[in-house]
């Protein structure tokens, strides 16, 4: 038996959309750039030249240096890994954490939802930003940690979008014929309910990859993101942003195009596909 | 005749899709004099709504119309501006197909009358001319009403507003674009009346849109056939009826289900093996605002046996629908007891009713709404098949044998829903609920969604297999004709209730209660002696 495609309503979405089609390049071209870093660049991400301190932009030092005489170019093209790996990654537990809970909540329904929903409605009622603060000062800062922080403050969204979705969709005649055709709890959620409420959260997830890697770098910039000497583009905008009062531009400026091009290349995928999808 | 006061010559509409040009008209010429009432009748896709579109330039986006159109000589296609918004509503008014959507939910109804009024003839006391607007149209308790809002209304009353809006400033053409569609049979003869008398009355050129030849042969002075965007044929309703000319006309005509035509096999004896008992059941819904609602259905009592072929009878809103959820599980009754199999399936939970499923299987209404789009029709008919055949190889063979015995070719099985017309949807959910063999089989109005002659082959396959007498099959229907044709025994559900129930020819030879009586006087049939 063939699987449902669950990836079928992206594709036919993102097929001929300009803004899609130009925002992966640009995502894509970050990260491959990121990728191919050591064959890119000679200096390494954390690699120090002792003679030249704070240095501008030169034939040596394409971005210059910072004040640990660390390569900006190369930090800035390997910190695209880090950066864009925990925005995938943590975007991706939101969808499969939150589309678990909107899915067995729309499912119930009854009290099960209302409880449910309103512990949503209570870890939504936080500022993000302070939530996120919070759990990471509490787990302390760690790759792994800022994944499941970035990815926990994020879940709830997708869980309200997918039980909407659900309970719309409980009461259509497919999922009572589903349920007279003798499929369990399971099988009704999984093989019925779930492919047809996927479409509206594959099309926000990429918006969301941009949203996170500014939490990530706002995480790193108050010093709850990847420790230092790692590269990340929040911590390098935020160890740079003293320099900047010294005249010293490069340091927090060449991370921060590097921030904006692809938090751009995100939306520009999530503008695409919510265009798309408005005018079927 | 005097003069037409509408008139479209050679009207050309085509719509571009990302599926191509999709040409809706392709040279539509016809005309309405004052005081006649002009049906246009054919099947879904014809074009027909896309006239009463180009009246009121409501046509879809990027939609290019050709032709002309005249109403006593005002140019309608040149029409724009304020001179256009004059003219819709002030000059022809448009019943939408279903007017609980076209009305605006959060006004109410006489504030959206008055709203018309101050549009197309402002003055004083707008209110007392939108109560007089509505009692017009046979609403009962006028004052009271206007300050009903849409949802509050039943399906007929939504319909008598949206005529009641459409004449508010006396246009001088009613267009009622499909007008009865969704109501009950009962409820159309009404409405359509309600609509042709405007024409008598008002001098008014009357333009009623249908699929439904039968209703419509009882009002119209001429019809139109259309199909796939051309007129076939036109001619005056009896004429039309009694001398048809296109092979089209004809097939529209054979597909209206005659109340005459009787069940062919005699039922055999009925000493098949009873498959579900109902005693005493009662439904209730949850109250939603403290109230208590009376019940959906009660003090229900049947006996299903195989072999059987039982029609469940009545109108909308009757219950029907709420006994064939019952027989199948799908709710759980709050009162009674439902038998099957020896088993008490009323007081079953979620996974025991599940081992219950291979035996008892459902059709439903709506065959689009039915099918899981994401699924292909091979998927859709093996849900079930996965109950009782773990082997891949031989339910796929199981696939092939059981859309073959439902009339369709297997090389369907990778399509999905939205590559199936409605009669072929209907048929794959048809297959699903064969797919196993069910011992009962719930066929929820089975045909009522689809086109008329589409309507036709898919009754005459449930008639062949309900006639092998291998299943006990219970039909839901609104329509009496259709299953009298097909059931050996009729039950008749009216407010929850059953009111008659008898074998089918007894039913129909001597009915006892007043509602089955109603019910056999609304039966469609075509009209040629009423002009």
């Amino acid at each position: 038996m063939s699987q449902t495609p669950l990836l079928a309503p992206t594709r036919r979405i993102a097929r001929m959309e300009p803004a899609v089609v130009v925002g992966s390049a640009i995502v894509l071209l970050v990260l491959a750039a990121g990728i191919a870093a050591p064959w890119i660049t000679r200096w390494g991400s954390t690699q120090i030249d002792p003679l030249h301190f704070l240095q501008g932009p030169s034939a040596t030092h394409w971005f210059g240096t910072d004040g640990n005489g660390m390569d900006i170019f190369a930090r800035v093209l390997y910190a695209a890994r880090i950066d864009i790996g925990i925005a995938l990654a943590a975007v991706a537990l939101s969808v499969v954490l939150g589309t678990a809970i909107g899915l067995m909540l729309g499912y119930a329904g009854g009290w099960v939802d209302d409880i449910g929903m309103r512990g949503l409605d209570i870890v939504q009622a936080f500022p993000v930003f302070i939530l996120a603060l919070a759990i990471a000062a509490i787990l302390g800062a760690s790759l792994p940690n800022l994944i499941l922080t970035i990815g926990l403050i994020n879940a709830p969204p997708y869980a309200r979008l997918i039980r909407a979705e659900v309970v719309a969709l409980r009461h259509r005649t497919f999922i009572e014929a589903a349920e007279c055709a003798g499929n369990s709890h399971r099988s009704l959620m999984l093989r019925h309910l779930l492919p047809n409420a996927l479409t509206p959260i594959l099309v926000i997830a990429p918006l969301n990859c941009g949203w996170a890697i500014l939490t990530l770098a706002g995480l790193s910039f108050v010093g709850l993101g990847i420790p230092v000497p790692e590269a990340e583009w929040g911590a390098m905008i935020s160890a740079g942003a003293a320099d900047m009062v010294g005249g010293r531009w490069w340091t927090a400026t060449f991370p921060g195009l590097a921030l904006f091009i692809t938090v751009l290349g995100f939306n520009l995928i999530g503008e695409g596909l919510q265009q798309r999808q408005a005018k079927r | 005749m005097s003069a037409a006061l509408l008139d479209i010559r050679d009207l050309k509409v085509s719509i571009p899709t990302p599926q191509g040009i999709v040409e809706a008209l392709r040279g539509v010429s016809l005309h309405v004099a004052p005081g006649e009432v002009l049906g246009v009748v054919g099947e879904s896709g014809g074009g027909k709504s896309m006239i009463a579109r180009t009246l009121t330039h409501l046509l879809p986006y990027r939609a290019q119309a050709s032709g002309s159109a005249t109403l006593s000589g005002t140019d309608i296609m040149a029409l724009q501006g304020e001179a256009l918004r004059q003219f819709r509503g002030g000059e022809v008014g448009l019943c939408f197909q279903s007017p609980r959507a076209a009305l605006n939910p959060v006004r109410t109804v006489g504030d959206q009358l008055v709203d018309r009024f101050r549009a197309h003839a402002p003055g004083d006391g707008l209110k007392r001319r939108a109560i007089a607007a509505l009692a017009a149209v046979g609403l009962r308790a006028p004052e009271t009403l206007i300050e009903y809002f849409p949802h509050q209304l039943s399906g007929g009353m939504a319909q008598r507003v949206m005529i009641a809006l459409s004449l508010s400033c006396n246009p001088r053409l009613l267009v009622a674009d499909e007008p009865t569609t969704g109501l009950d049979v009962t409820l159309t003869g009404e409405i359509l009346d309600l609509i042709a008398a405007q024409a008598r009355d008002g001098d008014r050129a009357v333009m009623i849109i249908s699929h439904d030849l039968a209703a419509l042969t009882k009002v119209c002075d001429r019809l139109v056939v259309m199909e796939k965007g051309l007129i076939v044929e036109t001619g005056a309703t009896r004429q039309l009826i009694t001398a048809p000319q296109s092979p089209y006309t004809r097939r529209l005509i054979a597909a209206v289900p005659d109340v005459t035509t009787r069940r062919t096999t005699s039922p055999e004896s009925r000493d098949g093996e009873t498959v579900m008992t109902l005693r005493d059941v009662e439904v209730r819904y949850p109250a939603r605002f403290g109230g208590k609602p009376p019940p959906a259905l009660t003090g229900v009592n049947l006996d299903i046996r195989t072999g059987d072929t039982i029609a469940v009878v009545g109108e909308s809103g009757s219950g029907k629908s709420t006994l064939s959820r019952a027989i199948m599980g799908l709710l759980r009754p709050t009162g009674g007891e439902i038998r099957f199999r020896g088993h008490t399936l009323s007081a079953m939970r979620f996974n025991q009713r599940r081992g219950l499923r291979r035996y008892m299987q459902m059709v439903f209404q709506d065959p689009f709404d039915a099918l899981n789009p994401r699924m292909t029709v091979e998927d859709i008919v093996s849900d079930p098949l996965r109950l009782t055949e773990p082997d891949a190889a031989r339910r796929s063979a199981a696939i092939d044998r059981v859309l073959v015995e439902v009339g369709l070719d297997p090389s369907y099985r990778t399509r999905r829903p939205h590559e199936l017309s409605g009669g072929q949807a209907q048929r794959v959910g048809l297959a699903r609920a064969l797919s196993i063999d069910p011992e009962l089989v719930v066929l929820d109005e089975p045909a009522s969604a689809l086109d008329v002659t589409v309507q036709a082959q898919l009754l005459d396959l449930i008639r062949r297999l309900t006639e092998r007498r291998d299943r006990a099959y219970v039909m839901v229907s609104h329509d009496l004709a259709t299953v009298r044709a097909l059931c050996d025994r009729i039950v008749v559900i009216d407010a929850g209730r059953i009111v008659e129930q008898g074998a089918t020819e007894d039913i129909f030879t001597n009915p006892s209660s007043p509602k089955t009586r109603a019910l056999l006087d609304a039966a469609p049939r075509l009209h040629v002696d009423a002009r």
